[in-house]
């Protein structure tokens, strides 16, 4: 039986944003790679996540300047994590729990080294059997 | 003269259903608090703040029995 964990399904190709970029410059990142979210990061430390969310609910909707609005003033933050042997059913848990539907993944150290979406779960569920 | 070896059993500590030691960490983990048995559909999750040395705050979630994680309340 095939019981794959966060390290077998994350992406590892973390795509991030620091956190003194304008939003818009943040938009046409997740526009052009074809991402939801972008990990902010602080002098390269993560810091905190900018989601599509964040940009429907803090800034479309309030009618915030794209130009002249930083990604730090309307990200989501702190970021809630998981290690990568995390089991997929899990992690699956913990995203309806803490009401979260991406998960960065740390190593022991606490580096980050990937991150766990609810995409990542859906192309998991259909490669793996349903029994994980 | 041999020692008979007992197995323990080992059962969710919520619902009571029999947990196989193989399906640790991927069926049932132990409460990260009182470190009984706890399967998955009973688990409970709890973020806790934490700091890193390659980041700043950030939140583990951490896996409680309902009776931890009610006294956490």
């Amino acid at each position: 039986m095939q019981r794959p964990r966060v390290m077998d399904v994350m992406t590892k190709n973390v795509l991030t944003v620091d956190e003194e970029s304008s939003v818009e410059e943040a938009c046409k990142v997740m526009g052009e790679k074809r991402v939801g979210s972008l990990i902010v990061t602080k002098e390269g430390k993560p810091v905190g996540i900018f989601t599509e969310r964040d940009l429907l609910s803090k800034i479309i909707l309030k009618d915030v300047d794209l130009k002249k609005a930083k990604v730090k003033d309307y990200m989501s933050k702190p970021l809630v994590t998981v290690k990568p042997e995390t089991s997929l059913r899990e992690a699956a848990r913990i995203m309806a729990q803490l009401r979260v539907r991406r998960l960065p993944v740390l190593s022991d150290e606490g580096k980050l080294v990937g991150i766990f979406t609810s995409s990542d779960l859906s192309a998991a569920l259909a490669k793996y059997t349903l029994s994980f | 003269m041999k020692k008979s070896e007992k197995k323990e059993k080992i059962v969710c500590v919520d619902c009571g259903r029999e947990l196989l030691a193989e399906d640790e960490g991927y069926l049932w983990g132990k409460c990260q608090f009182c470190q009984k048995p706890v399967c998955f559909e009973c688990a409970h999750y709890r973020g806790v703040y934490k700091k890193g040395l390659y980041l700043d705050d950030y939140v583990e979630a951490l896996r409680l029995c309902k009776k931890c994680h009610v006294k956490e309340k």
